[in-house]
Order: structure tokens, then sequence, then C-alpha cells
């Protein structure tokens, strides 16, 4: 059973659209409780002031069976749990549903996304940054190809889901930098994507991201994302990171 | 790998005397110093150390004419020749990586016999690092990149000349490794098994409607 501090923010996440990750190494495991919190916290992405998984080792609970971290702060919603087998599984809530970001981003689609009428406009309940979505992914797959070295596995799976996205609509959250006027919306309440690796070593998580982002993206009809895609994660890695 | 305890060797070099029959990881010399059959103690050295097991060179146990094991024993003259810094620096300066062996003294029967125990390689196969020199006896004679096995059949050092000797050899290294690497998982917490599939959705069962 989750735990009563796992069981509150879990069913705040589910409210609204949120992010499962599910990482599954094809090696038979053991870990240590303290080996899997040494893993998280050398593993963890820290490329935009919050990492993923977010690490704080006083924050850390523990069963028998896993490790596990919940955080319900500012702009952060998420719970991840570390298992000894080695699975790790996440769920998280985009950074565009907390305090006042979803206001925002609702106010970039009414002024500036033109290419939808009104009446189909006021049927969206909410927006999502495609910008922030190219953030996440990335360093879901990131963080997947960095666990899946520390634990020596050469065969490891990934399964993302995109919860709770039936009518939700794209924007680019970067008004400053890009006005968006496209009208993408999500037909469907959820997109699935899994992707299963035979050989760790060869895995390039940001090519693999960008084949992940590609493929949720043309489930909110956006069929030539390529391009925003590759260049956002060229801005998001520049001169940070180096795999 | 690390060579096995004093007492052990002492076990396996006697019950070797007793039924005396050669195989990879048993081989005899008769009564000679050192300095005599020094070159075929390193290539056997060399060979025993690309086994699984490792092996035991035993000296004081001859062949006879109709190639029948005679226990003589070693004499204490020739006890004298066998020093540990000189049987493994001679030893060495063939082989690389270097052969740890170890030489020790067994007393059995009455006897005495010199048993050098040679211990498997721990990461890389034991090759030649040189050639012997100009004038050494064709049997004695090594080349540098030389790689020594111990066939069964029969029973001889011989250097690698067939692909399957050399698969032989390989698996050996990767075996080794894997256990390396299962024992550096092991110091930093981690072991590893077979994966169980069913183990990762039992572990998720509380949570699997959310992802």
């Amino acid at each position: 059973m989750p735990t009563p501090s796992e069981t509150e923010i879990l069913e705040k996440i589910r409210k609204e659209p949120y992010y499962s990750l599910r990482i599954l190494p094809m090696t038979g495991i053991e870990l240590t409780l303290k080996a899997a919190s040494e893993l998280i916290r050398k593993d963890a992405v820290r490329l935009r002031g919050w990492d993923m998984p977010h690490y704080d080792s006083n924050e850390i609970g523990r069963t028998q069976a896993y490790i596990f971290n919940g955080t319900d702060w500012a702009s952060h919603v998420e719970l991840w749990r570390m298992y000894r087998s080695g699975q790790f599984v996440y769920f998280g809530a985009p950074w565009d549903l907390a305090m006042d970001h979803q206001d925002k981003l609702r106010a970039e689609f009414d002024k500036f996304v033109f290419m939808a009428d009104e009446p189909t406009k006021a049927d969206v309940p909410g927006v999502l940054s495609f910008v922030g979505m190219i953030y996440s992914v990335t360093e879901f797959f990131i963080f997947a190809a960095r666990l899946a070295k520390s634990l020596e596995t050469t065969r490891f799976s990934i399964d993302l889901t995109l919860h709770n996205i039936e009518k939700w609509a794209l924007v680019s959250g970067e008004v400053g930098t890009l006005l968006w006027h496209y009208f993408y919306q999500a037909r469907t309440p959820e997109i699935r994507i899994s992707r299963d690796f035979r050989e760790s070593s060869q895995v390039d998580p940001l090519a693999e991201s960008a084949d992940a982002l590609r493929e949720i993206f043309e489930c909110f009809s956006w069929d030539n994302s390529e391009g925003s895609i590759k260049n956002w994660q060229q801005k998001f890695m520049a001169g940070r990171f180096t795999f | 790998m690390p060579l096995e305890s004093r007492s052990t060797i002492e076990e396996r070099a006697k019950a070797a005397i007793d039924f005396p029959a050669e195989f990879p990881g048993i081989e005899f010399k008769a009564n000679l110093g050192f300095e005599t059959i020094n070159y075929r103690i390193a290539k056997t050295s060399m060979a025993m150390s690309n086994l699984r097991d490792g092996g035991l060179i035993i000296v004081g146990v001859a062949q006879d004419a109709m190639r029948n094991f005679v226990v003589e024993g070693v004499s204490n003259d020739n006890t004298l020749t066998y020093i540990q810094e000189t049987v493994y620096e001679f030893v060495n300066k063939y082989a690389s990586p270097p052969v740890e062996l170890r030489v020790m003294t067994v007393h059995h029967r009455s006897k005495d016999f010199t048993v050098i125990a040679v211990p498997p390689f721990e990461r890389t196969p034991v090759v030649c690092r040189r050639n012997t020199p100009d004038g050494t006896s064709r049997a004695d004679q090594m080349r540098e990149g030389d790689c020594f096995v111990r066939t069964g059949s029969p029973v001889a050092t011989q250097r690698v000349k067939s692909a399957e000797m050399m698969a032989d050899l390989l698996e050996i290294a990767v075996v080794r490794r894997i256990a390396e690497q299962d024992r550096i998982r092991r110091e930093a917490g981690v072991s590893s098994f077979p994966v169980q599939e069913s183990r990762f959705d039992n572990e998720v069962s509380d949570v699997a409607d959310a992802l």
C-alpha cells in the first residue's frame, strides 16, 4: 500500500494531466536501500534548477522494498519510488499546472492561438507548454539512460504515459521567444510510449526522447514537430550537459 | 584469483603424489634443480595460469622408460634451488601479466617435494612477453606473443594454435570478468540474478492504476 504521504500526493497528481514513468532494468538486481538512494542522488538530471527525480536526502522515505520521495512545493508535485529490484516509477504533474502558470498559459492560448475559433477554444479544459514537455521528456530519457548505465543492465525498458490530456491543447509557454498561433489538441485521454532497449551502452537519450516526443505530439495532431523538438532540445542542453 | 591456502595446496599435492597421473592442472617433474628446468617451469606456469583453476607443478616425481611414475622426492641440494623469489622472477620475466605463483616444500611419504602452485589469471590471459635467448634448446624456446595452454589429451603444454583453443581461453576470461563485475556490484550494494519480470508488476500493484 502507498504510505500516507504518498497517497496524498498521488491523489493530487491524478486529478489533472500528469506523467507516469516506469523504468525497468531487464537484469535481475537486488539493491540495498542505501545503494538505491545513492543511485538516485548520482543519476538525477539537473539541467533547470530542479532535479529529475528530485533528491533530498532529508525527505527520502523508506519501506522494506523501496525508497521514495514525494514533493508538493511551488511548481513541483511529484512522487517517485526506487525499488530494490532496480525498478523506478515516477508520477509528476507538468509544471504548467502549479501556482499561476496555468493562468498565464491560458492567457497566451486565448490571445495568440488564432487557428481555432472561440467556441472551440472555450471547450479546451487546459493547455500545456510543448516546450515544457520537450524538457521533461528529455530529462526522463537522460535519467533512464544514466540509471541503466549505473545498474550495468544491458537491456532496459521505459514506459512513459501522459494521462488525463483529452481536449487539452498545446502552447509554447515561451511568449517572449515564440508566439504560437497553431491549434493542436489531444483527442485521446492518454498517450503511452513504450521503448525497449537491448543495448544500453548504445542508447542516445536525446534521439530517443525526440522520437518519443514526436509520437506524443502526433497525438495532438502536430505532424511536423521534429524541427521544434530538436531546436528546443539544443537550447535545453546547450553548454550545460554532456551525456 | 587468490591462491588457495597452504594446507589446501598441500592436500592437493599429496593426493596427486599418492595417485600419480598428469592432468592439465597437474604436472610432475623429476628430481632436478631449478636452473635445469626453469624454462619448462616458466612455460608450464603460463599455461596453467590460463586454466580455469590454475594448477600445481610437483618436482620429485619422475617417469621411467615405460612412462610409469616414480615417486623419488627432491634431494636437499635441488630443493635449495627452488627459492620463491628466484622462481617468481624467472617466470615473470616471461609472463605478462605476472603469474602470482607460490613455491613451497611438501613433506610426504618421508620425502620432500617442491610444489609450485599456479593460480589462474585474474582478468587477462597470460602471454609470453619476450623471446628466450638464442641457443635455448628447441623444447624450451618461447617467443614474444606466445600464449600457452594446457591440453588434456595428451596432457601437454602447447601454444594456442586453433580457434577452439582460443575460444576456451576467451570463455574463461569472460567468466572471470563477469565474476569481477559481480564482486564490484556486491561491494557497491548491488547484486544481480536472472530477472523475474512478474516481480516488477507485483511491486507496483498498489499504484498500477496510476501508471
